[in-house]
């Protein structure tokens, strides 16, 4: 069983989303720091190191984050919010559902709890993260918003044979 | 009194008998002054750089024999003409009498006359067609047959006829037919070397003997005959292109499909069964309105349709409204179709093996031989071929001609000439046959397909090249998802076939996707290459082009836009239109 | 499918990148003449065997990086971040 829910879809679920372009030895890239394809929840906020120089803030503490950094040096921040739409999969079958989809290798070895990874789903590039929900394995992918149709649908298909 | 009976050099060609054109033993006075003149203008045509070179050595050979031995530029039809109407107890009284008698080593045999014209006459004794006819059904048969295994098949030779009559008669007398091509004897000199022994080698080969009259060329190959892209593609022919300068290249390439089974006496099944180009959105169908508009100036049979007027030519394909991509129109070519690609290639193997161009296969060219260059060993811009290497020996000759595809950057780096070429795979792939269904070629821009059903019933699909460029031609799992997800978008119905087998053939890709035609920096090396994805098409008129470029020393106008020089002039060709997917 | 490894990522399918072909020094396009600038967009050595090429890790990293590649066997060495030495580039993933 595979639950798939379109965050953005609903007030409620709604998912603030920033993104902190900082370099190497930035105040900004200080303050964020985890090593790279790691995340961690700092209360309402998930902070996710997606890219060497890139960090995406997300929930709803995520505006206030990203308005308190300092932004001195080679460093900015874009509220990507509406250009990029987040969906949940949840369920002991939801690494299943993706490796149908992607070529990643969504196992605990390589990618256990708090792992964030860029992969290409159903052809559609996502960044993903692995946010287990209160001991149920779930995953929160991003993906650019005009795609969430044909990705919900391709999600679905790969999901009923679960 | 040697004649010609007037399939001279230019369109001359060996299998395309006039059985009932000429009629008994009469010679047209006019067919023998056009043969005579061409072949006066062969000799000394000014500007030719075979003459330049004073490596003629066709005509330099020939020349001792003036009078017994034909030209080589007619050569098949005329020595057919001495010695058909011999059988084999003849031959062997001949061959006793000393009337045989061998020329230019033991693989020309001319026969100098009838046993009761003594050995004395050197004339040659001319027999028409009707008379060939009415002589012995033995004339059907290949010289090589009758006069037995022992003598190796001859230069100028022509091919067995094949027709309905030749193989009632063989069926009688339980015979098989003999090899199509010769196993030619590695020769050290030639006039020109072809590299590359597919469609458009062959082509460039057979048009130099027809066209041109020059006829000691060897075409190499590192493998056999067609085992390239020309024996990979997905078969298919079509004109519907979108600049004129690309109509018209396309459709005289068309033309000369059209006439292929004719003219080279080889059933090449060509069909004619109409091309469909799919519009899945509103850009891709203003563009076939623009696309149909331009062939319509171009007399270019070509029309954009409604989706249930495809429904009407193909039923199978789904023109729902509610599909992802649906299919919003269609340009409708009814020209276009398949061919059987070996049957080209055999063809021209054929066609041109009969005017005694040699064919040799598994000989890999290892190196081009240059001189003068300004480049290491000699090599590079300014200077001159002299030859090739081949695994099998070292070849001279003034003129090379790459005509390769996959190879065609390798072989241009080793005369020091660098290509604006990149090789990536593309893959194809059939199902197991079925019933005819689909009567018409479809393609599909948007979903990166085409498909055809054979005669044998199996569903061909090709796609665009590999992203990335690569010289191994191993199949992807990848290429089998995308390919199946996109042809049951626009075949649902088939959800059920299997795949047989899928394959590669290797694509030089250049930076406009217009090939890469004519001469280079270096004297004396041609290249016919960066066919991208649809090299098969345009075979028959690039190899007459080819042919034209090489025999006159200067570039036709139909292929001077794609010279290499366009890459350091900055004068790209973009044709959008001519791959039908994948750009 | 070949894999390609990915400085950052490790190793990653060759869907999930993009290829930018052959690797060639850009010449100074103040001091180079037009046909050097030419041959520096079109020519190609395009060769079978080892060729150094540029990758785009798209859907990962977003990383530009060089990788030696044999064109005919799919092999792959180590992969080169622009600016670094072979080697070198493990290390500053934090």
């Amino acid at each position: 069983m595979v639950e798939i829910t379109h965050l953005d879809a609903s007030p409620d679920t709604r998912v603030p989303k920033a993104s902190v372009r900082a370099a190497d030895g930035t105040a900004a890239a200080a303050t964020l720091g985890l090593n790279f394809a790691s995340s961690e929840q700092r209360g309402d906020t998930l902070v996710v190191r997606i890219r060497p120089d890139e960090w995406y803030l997300l929930g709803d503490g995520a505006p206030a984050m990203a308005d308190g950094l300092d932004l001195s040096g080679f460093a900015s921040t874009v509220d990507i919010s509406h250009s990029r739409t987040a969906v949940r999969l949840t369920g002991d079958r939801a690494a299943d559902t993706l490796a149908k989809l992607g070529s990643a290798d969504f196992s605990d070895h390589m990618t256990p709890n708090g792992a964030a990874l860029g992969n290409g789903i159903a052809g559609v590039t996502c960044d993903i993260v692995r946010d287990d929900q209160r001991g149920v394995r779930s995953y929160l992918l991003l993906l650019d918003g005009s795609f969430i149709t044909y990705f919900l649908g391709a999600l679905h298909d790969a999901a009923s044979e679960f | 009194m040697e004649f010609d009976i007037g399939l001279g050099p230019r369109r001359a060609k060996p299998a395309k008998e006039p059985w009932n054109e000429l009629e008994g033993g009469r010679v047209d006075e006019t067919q023998t002054e056009t043969a005579a003149r061409t072949n006066a203008k062969l000799l000394g045509r000014p500007g030719n750089p075979l003459r330049r070179d004073q490596k003629l050595s066709s005509v330099g050979q020939k020349g001792g024999a003036v009078g017994r031995q034909p030209h080589p530029s007619r050569g098949a039809l005329e020595e057919r003409e001495t010695e058909v109407g011999f059988e084999l107890p003849d031959l062997l009284t001949e061959r006793r009498l000393g009337n045989v008698k061998a020329v230019g080593g033991p693989s020309e045999v001319q026969f100098l006359g009838h046993g009761d014209e003594g050995i004395e006459a050197p004339q040659v004794r001319q027999l028409t067609h009707a008379q060939i006819i009415s002589i012995s059904p033995n004339s059907l048969l290949h010289p090589h047959e009758r006069i037995g295994q022992t003598e190796a098949m001859g230069k100028n030779k022509p091919p067995a006829k094949y027709s309905a009559v030749g193989l009632l008669w063989r069926g009688l007398r339980k015979q098989s037919w003999p090899r199509v091509w010769r196993e030619p004897e590695f020769k050290s000199t030639y006039d020109v070397v072809i590299i590359g022994g597919g469609v458009h080698g062959l082509a460039t080969a057979y048009y130099l003997a027809s066209n041109h009259g020059i006829t000691n060329v060897a075409v190499v190959d590192k493998q056999y005959l067609g085992s390239g892209g020309s024996g990979r593609n997905t078969a298919i022919v079509r004109s519907n292109y979108l600049t004129p300068e690309g109509v018209a290249f396309y459709d005289r390439s068309l033309d000369l499909y059209n006439s292929m089974s004719n003219d080279l006496n080889l059933n090449v099944m060509f069909s004619e069964r109409g091309h469909l180009t799919l519009a899945h959105t509103d850009s891709a169908l203003r563009t076939m309105n623009w696309r149909a508009e331009v062939n319509k100036l171009q007399g270019i049979n070509s029309s954009v349709i409604t989706p249930a007027e495809i429904k009407k030519l193909t039923p199978s394909l789904d023109v729902s409204a509610d599909t992802r991509y649906p299919i919003l129109g269609a340009l409708y070519h009814p020209p276009g179709g398949t061919i059987r690609h070996d049957a080209v290639v055999w063809g021209y193997a054929r066609g041109a093996d009969a005017y005694g161009v040699d064919l040799h296969q598994k000989t890999e060219v290892l190196d081009i031989l240059v001189e003068g260059g300004s480049g290491p060993e000699g090599k590079g811009p300014g200077g001159k071929v002299t030859g090739v290497r081949t695994s099998k020996g070292d070849i001279h000759a003034p003129i090379v001609v790459n005509c390769t595809a996959g190879w065609a950057s390798q072989l241009s780096n080793m005369a020091g000439v660098t290509l604006p070429i990149t090789t990536h795979p593309l893959q194809a792939a059939v199902t197991e046959p079925v019933k005819t269904f689909l009567p018409t070629v479809v393609v599909s821009g948007s979903l990166h397909v085409y498909v055809s059903q054979t005669d044998r019933g199996e569903l061909v699909f090709g796609a665009s090249v590999d992203p990335v460029a690569t010289y191994n031609m191993g199949g992807t799992l990848e290429f089998t998802e995308e390919l199946a997800g996109h042809v049951l978008e626009l075949m649902p119905g088939i959800s059920k076939m299997r795949l047989l087998r899928q394959w590669a053939g290797l694509c030089d890709m250049t930076p406009d996707y217009s090939p890469v035609m004519g001469p280079t920096p270096v004297d004396g090396f041609y290249v016919d290459v960066g066919w991208g994805t649809y090299g098969f098409k345009a075979g028959p008129v690039s190899g007459e082009q080819m042919a034209a470029c090489v025999a006159n020393g200067t570039t036709p106008e139909l292929i001077k836009p794609f010279e290499l020089s366009r890459f350091t002039e900055g004068t790209l060709v973009g044709e959008k239109g001519a791959a039908a997917v994948g750009h | 499918m070949l894999l390609v490894p990915c400085p950052y990522c490790g190793p990653m399918n060759a869907a999930d990148l993009s290829y930018n072909g052959e690797s060639h020094r850009r010449p100074d396009p103040k001091t180079c003449t037009p046909e050097e600038w030419r041959s520096y967009l079109y020519l190609r050595e395009n060769p079978s065997g080892w060729l150094l090429e540029n990758w785009y890790c798209s859907s990962g990293c977003r990383r530009h990086f060089k990788i030696e590649r044999h064109t005919l066997t799919g092999e792959l060495r180590a992969p080169v971040l622009p600016g670094r030495k072979p080697g070198a580039t493990q290390g500053d993933m934090k």
